[in-house]
C-alpha cells in the first residue's frame, strides 16, 4: 500500500522521536486549535474592540467607551429585534420537538420500505435555507403560488399576502423551520427510540401500564438526554436566523421580521454602523455562550458527548 | 424494539408514505418551475400538467455563467471540506484516543466556536478581510467556513473514533511502533468511514452556506445561494432561474443523502443518535 | 532475564501495585496468579511502558527501561482483550509486529511467511489467515493475538490470560505446547492468569498476586505445599483450599474447630513456636477431608451435605459445618442427598495452619480484594506453620 510507503517514511527517529511522543496528543491539536483562535477568537476580540470604538463606515475612529452599548441599549430596534428572535425561537422549537416525536412514535414499530423512505424524509431537512426560502416563496407568491392559491386564498386566511401583515410573516417563517427540521428531528427521535433497552417496556407489560402511562412514565424519560440535545441544537441554529428572513421578508413589513441575524445586516451593510453592529454581535454572543455552557454543562454527563 | 401485526404496519408504511410526500412534494414543486414554460407560472389554478421545456436552463447557464458559479461553489466548498478535513483529523483522533489534558475544556471550546451566529462573526471579518485584501477571494471563504465547520467536524469524528476498540494503540505501541506511526497505520485507515462520512456532512453544510458567501464574497466567488439570492433581488423575481439555480444546489445533497442518510441524521444531531 | 524491583503503581490514593519484586529467567515462565483486579494487567502494561510506574525498576538484562519508551522496549504484549487490528487480516495482523523498524532485526519477506505459519498451526489458526478479524470468533482472535506475539523475537514475553477464552480442549493442549515451547525459548515470559490450576501447571515459578501485593513469589510445588498465607492458599489448587477458623491448642498439640466435637490432633509440628496459641486459621486441601461411616476410626465432625458435583474421576461433595462451607474430593461418583447428616475424618498431616494477627492496613485491603469472609485476617502477615 501507498500509505505504508508514507507512513514509513514519515517513521520518527532519535531523540526526535521521544519529544515527538511527549508532545504528540497536542502537536495534533495545535493545527485545529490555532484555526479556531484565528477565525474564531480573534475576530471576536476585534469585535469587542471595534464596539469601544467610534466608526465612521469601515474606518475605526477614536475610542469610544461603552458609548456603542448605550446607544445599542436605548434602540428600540435592537430589543424589536430580540424578541422576534425569542418568539421564533420559542414557537418554532417546542413546535417541532413534539411533531417530530409524534411522528417517531407512530412509526417506530416498524414501517415496510424504510430504507428508501428514510432517505427521503431525510431531504428537507439538509437543503440548503436558501433553497427552502425559494421553495416557499414561490409557492405563496402572489396569488398563483399553489399555497396562496389553494390554502391562503381558498380560506381566506390573509389578505394580501403572508408577507403583507407582521403576524403572518413570523408565523411563516416559523413554519418553514419547522418545515426544514421536523424531518430530521422524526429521523433521530426514530434512532433514539429504536436504541432504548427492551428491558423496561417488557416490565410495564407485565404490569399492565396503559400507553400513555408507558409514554409518559418510560418512554419521554428515558429520552430526556436525546431531547436535551436536540433542543440544544436546534436553538443554537434557530437562534441566528438569516437565510430565510433574507429571501422572505427582508425583516419586513416594518421590522416586524427582523431577528438578531438580520439586524446585525443591516446594521453593518445598509447603515454601516459598526461599532454598534459589533456591540450587538459581542452581546449576541455573550448571552449564546452562557446560555450553551450552562446548558452543557448541565447535561454533560446525560448527554454523553463528551 | 417490539415489531407487531402486518396490517398495522401496513397502515403506518401508508402513513409514513403520506408524509414523505408532503414534505417532498414542494421540492418537485420547486423543481417543475425549472421545466415549466413561464406563461404557465401565474395560471389559475395552479397547472400540474405541461410539457418540459428545457429553455430556462440554457438561459440560466448561458446568461449567468452558472457554470463558473458552480465551480466556485465546488472550490469553496471542497476547499474548506479539504482543510477541515486535513485540520480536524488529527485534532479529533488526539481528543479520542490520548491522553490530553483539559480535554473537556477544548471541546467546549471547539462547540462554543460553532454557536456564534455567522453574521457577528462577519463585522471583523469583514474589517479584517478588507485590511488583508481577502474580500472576494476563495481563500478567505474557505477560512471563514471553518468557524462552524472545524466545530462539525472534530466534535463529530471525535465522538465516532472513541468507538473504536479500546487499547488498539497500546497494542500497536507494545508491536514496535510509534505513536505517530499508529496514528497513521492504525487510527487514519480505521477513521475512514467516519472522515468521509463527517467530511460530506462538512461540504454539504459549506455547499449551502449563505451568509458569509454573500458579504465576504464578490463578483469572481459568487457561489450558488449568493446568485439565487440575486436573481430575486434585482426588479422582480426571475421565478424560473431561482427553479434552475435552486435545483442545481439540491442535486448534490440529494446524491449524498442517498447513500449516507443515516450518518448524516447522526451528525446533524452532532452524534446524539447512532441514525 | 527481567528484574522487576519495588514498582509501585498509585492512581491518586488507589494503590494499583505496591512494592513489586520479581524477576524472570530467559526460558522460564513465571506465573503471575491473582484474582480480577488484583493488578496483574497494570503489572504488565507497566512493564510494557504503556503506563509509566509511580515509583521502582524494571530493568532487561541489567538496563533499566522503566524510562525507555514502550515502542523500543521490544517487549512482546498479548492483551488481555486481545485487541486485533480490524482492518488488517490475520496474516497482516501478525505480520504487524514483524515489519516494525524497532524489531531485533530485519525480517525478509519470506521469513516472516515462514514465521507466520509455523505460528499459526501450532495455534490451529492455518486455514484463518486470509480471514479479517470481524470474521473470526472471540477463541479464534484471542489466538491470532497470542500468534502477533509469539511470531516475534522479544526481548520478554507478556501473556495476560493469554488462553483464558478457548474450549477446554483446546486450552489443554495449548497450556502444554506454550509450556513446551516458551521453555525452550531465549527470553522470559511473564503469564498472568487467575486460574491457580493453569498457574501452576506452565509455570516454572509462580507469584501471587493479590491487592497489588506479591503474598509469594516461588515454585509450583512450594506455592501448593507450603502457602505463606490464607491469601495464596486459596488460590492454588482445584478446588482451592478450605479455611475456617479455629483455636490452636498445644497440649496436646491440636486446632478446635467450632463445629467439631472435639480437637483435631495435629501431626509432627514444626514452627510451632512462632505461633501464639488461640486464634487461627485452618487450612485444609480438599483431598485431605474424608467422609467416614460411624464407628470408624478416628476423630470426625459432624456434617451436612450441600452440593455433589461429579467431574468424572472425583465428586467434590460441599459441606456444611456450622457457619463454614468445605469442599472435600472423594474418589468416583457420589450422589448424597442435600442436606444429609455426614461425617467427616480430617488427615491431621494435610492441615496448615495460619495465624490471624494482622495490621489493620492489611486487613482492610484484604476485605476489599475478596470481601466475603469477615473472621479473615490479611494474608500479608500471617505465618506459616506446617505440620506435614
Amino acid at each position: 500500500m501507498a500509505t505504508q510507503g508514507i507512513a514509513a517514511a514519515l517513521a520518527p527517529r532519535g531523540r526526535w522521536a521521544e519529544f515527538l511522543q511527549r508532545y504528540l496528543p497536542y502537536l495534533l491539536i495545535a493545527p485545529a486549535l490555532i484555526l479556531l483562535i484565528l477565525v474564531g477568537v480573534i475576530p471576536f476580540a476585534y469585535a469587542i474592540y471595534l464596539s469601544l470604538h467610534n466608526t465612521f463606515f469601515t474606518d475605526v475612529e477614536s475610542f469610544a467607551g461603552i458609548a456603542n452599548y448605550k446607544d445599542l441599549v436605548s434602540d428600540p430596534r435592537f430589543w424589536g429585534a430580540l424578541r422576534v428572535t425569542t418568539i421564533v425561537t420559542v414557537v418554532a422549537i417546542p413546535i417541532q420537538l413534539v411533531m417530530a416525536l409524534g411522528l417517531a412514535l407512530l412509526f417506530y414499530r416498524g414501517v415496510f420500505g424504510g430504507r428508501v423512505l428514510s432517505p427521503l424524509l431525510l431531504f428537507p431537512s439538509v437543503l440548503a435555507p436558501i433553497v427552502m426560502a425559494i421553495m416557499w416563496k414561490i409557492m405563496l407568491a402572489g396569488n398563483w403560488g399553489i399555497l396562496s392559491y389553494w390554502v391562503v386564498e381558498r380560506f381566506s386566511l390573509v389578505t394580501g399576502g403572508v408577507f403583507g401583515s407582521p403576524s403572518p410573516a413570523i408565523g411563516t417563517v416559523i413554519a418553514i423551520d419547522i418545515f426544514q427540521w421536523v424531518p430530521f428531528l422524526t429521523l433521530a427521535f426514530y434512532a433514539g427510540l429504536q436504541a432504548l433497552p427492551l428491558a423496561p417496556f417488557r416490565a410495564a407489560a407485565v404490569d399492565g401500564a396503559s400507553r400513555w402511562q408507558v409514554l409518559r412514565l418510560l418512554t419521554i424519560p428515558m429520552l430526556y438526554p436525546l431531547i436535551a440535545v436536540l433542543f440544544l441544537l436546534r436553538f443554537i441554529d434557530t437562534f441566528k436566523i438569516f437565510d430565510s428572513v433574507f429571501i422572505l421578508t427582508r425583516g419586513g413589513p416594518g421590522d416586524s421580521t427582523t431577528t438578531i441575524s438580520y439586524y446585525l445586516f443591516r446594521s453593518v451593510f445598509e447603515f454601516w454602523e459598526i461599532g454598534r453592529a459589533a456591540a450587538a454581535a459581542v452581546i449576541v454572543f455573550v448571552l449564546f455562550f452562557v446560555m450553551t455552557s450552562i446548558v452543557y454543562r448541565v447535561f454533560h454527563k446525560r448527554l454523553r458527548l463528551i | 424494539m417490539i415489531e407487531d401485526a402486518r396490517p398495522r404496519k401496513i397502515l403506518r408504511t401508508l402513513g409514513l408514505i403520506a408524509i414523505v410526500i408532503a414534505f417532498v412534494f414542494p421540492v418537485y414543486w420547486l423543481l417543475s418551475f425549472s421545466f415549466k414554460p413561464e406563461r404557465l407560472f401565474f395560471d389559475l389554478p395552479p397547472v400540474w400538467t405541461f410539457d418540459p421545456i428545457v429553455t430556462e436552463w440554457v438561459n440560466t447557464f448561458r446568461t449567468l455563467k452558472l457554470w463558473e458559479t458552480i465551480i466556485n461553489s465546488i472550490i469553496v466548498a471542497g476547499g474548506s471540506t479539504l482543510l477541515t478535513i486535513l485540520v480536524g483529523t488529527p485534532a479529533s483522533y488526539s481528543l479520542a484516543r490520548l491522553r490530553v489534558r483539559g480535554k473537556t475544556d477544548i471541546m467546549l471550546f471547539i462547540i462554543a466556536s460553532r454557536m456564534a451566529p455567522a453574521v457577528a462573526l462577519i463585522i471583523p471579518f469583514f474589517l479584517i478581510y478588507q485590511f488583508l485584501d481577502l474580500l472576494d477571494s476563495h481563500i478567505g471563504l474557505i477560512f471563514a467556513y471553518s468557524t462552524f465547520n472545524m466545530a462539525l467536524y472534530v466534535w463529530l469524528l471525535t465522538v465516532m473514533t472513541r468507538e473504536l476498540p479500546a487499547d488498539l494503540e497500546g497494542v500497536a505501541e507494545a508491536d514496535g511502533y510509534h505513536p505517530f506511526q499508529v496514528f497513521l497505520r492504525i487510527g487514519l485507515p480505521l477513521m475512514r468511514p467516519s472522515i468521509i462520512a463527517v467530511g460530506v456532512l462538512a461540504f454539504i453544510f459549506a455547499w449551502n452556506e449563505f451568509p458569509f458567501a454573500l458579504l465576504l464574497g464578490g463578483r469572481t466567488t459568487e457561489t450558488l445561494p449568493v446568485v439565487a439570492a440575486r436573481s430575486l433581488s434585482a426588479g422582480g423575481v426571475e421565478w424560473a432561474r431561482l427553479a434552475v439555480i435552486s435545483t442545481v444546489m439540491v442535486i448534490p445533497v440529494a446524491v449524498m443523502v442517498f447513500f449516507l442518510h443515516k450518518q448524516i441524521v447522526r451528525g446533524l444531531s452532532m452524534g446524539a443518535v447512532r441514525g | 532475564m527481567l528484574e522487576v524491583e519495588d514498582l509501585t503503581m498509585r492512581y491518586g490514593e488507589l494503590v494499583a501495585l505496591e512494592s513489586v519484586t520479581l524477576d524472570a529467567r530467559p526460558g522460564e515462565i513465571v506465573a503471575v496468579l491473582g484474582p480480577s483486579g488484583a493488578g496483574k494487567s497494570t503489572l504488565l502494561r507497566l512493564i510494557t511502558g504503556l503506563t509509566r510506574p509511580s515509583s521502582g525498576s524494571i530493568s532487561l538484562s541489567g538496563r533499566p527501561i522503566q524510562k525507555e519508551a514502550s515502542w523500543r522496549r521490544n517487549i512482546a504484549l498479548v492483551h488481555e482483550s486481545y485487541v486485533l487490528y480490524p482492518h488488517m487480516s490475520v496474516t497482516e495482523n501478525m505480520a504487524f509486529p514483524l515489519k516494525s523498524r524497532e524489531a531485533p532485526r530485519e525480517y525478509s519477506d519470506q521469513e516472516i511467511t515462514e514465521r507466520i505459519s509455523e505460528v499459526a498451526k501450532v495455534l490451529e489458526i492455518d486455514l484463518l489467515l486470509e480471514r479479517q478479524p470481524h470474521e473470526l470468533s472471540g477463541g479464534q482472535r484471542q489466538r491470532v493475538a497470542l500468534g502477533r506475539a509469539l511470531v516475534r523475537e522479544p526481548a520478554v514475553l507478556l501473556l495476560d490470560e493469554p488462553i483464558s477464552h478457548l474450549d477446554a480442549k483446546l486450552r489443554n493442549w495449548l497450556r502444554g505446547e506454550l509450556r513446551r515451547r516458551l521453555s525452550a525459548a531465549p527470553w522470559p515470559t511473564l503469564w498472568a492468569t487467575p486460574d491457580g490450576f493453569e498457574a501452576l501447571a506452565v509455570a516454572d515459578r509462580v507469584a501471587v498476586l493479590r491487592a497489588g501485593q506479591i503474598l509469594q513469589f516461588d515454585e509450583p510445588q512450594e506455592i501448593f505445599d507450603r502457602p505463606v498465607g490464607v491469601g495464596v492458599a486459596e488460590v492454588s489448587g482445584t478446588p482451592p483450599m478450605n479455611v475456617l477458623p479455629g483455636e490452636l491448642i498445644a497440649d496436646p498439640l491440636g486446632v478446635k474447630v467450632a463445629g467439631a466435637p472435639e480437637p483435631l490432633p495435629l501431626v509432627r509440628p514444626t514452627q510451632i513456636d512462632s505461633l501464639p496459641a488461640g486464634e487461627v486459621s485452618i487450612g485444609v486441601r480438599p483431598f485431605a477431608l474424608r467422609i467416614v461411616r460411624p464407628g470408624d476410626a478416628g476423630s470426625s465432625t459432624p456434617a451436612s451435605v450441600l452440593a455433589c458435583e461429579y467431574s468424572g474421576r472425583h465428586t467434590v461433595i460441599s459441606v456444611r459445618l456450622e457457619h463454614e462451607t468445605l469442599r472435600l474430593l472423594e474418589a468416583g461418583q457420589h450422589n448424597i442427598p442435600v442436606n444429609e447428616p455426614v461425617l467427616i475424618a480430617w488427615d491431621g498431616a494435610e492441615v496448615s495452619i495460619f495465624s490471624r494477627e494482622a495490621s489493620c492496613a492489611g486487613a482492610l485491603e484484604f476485605q476489599t480484594t475478596v470481601g466475603s469472609n469477615e473472621h479473615r485476617a490479611a494474608p500479608s502477615s500471617e505465618q506459616p506453620v506446617q505440620t506435614g
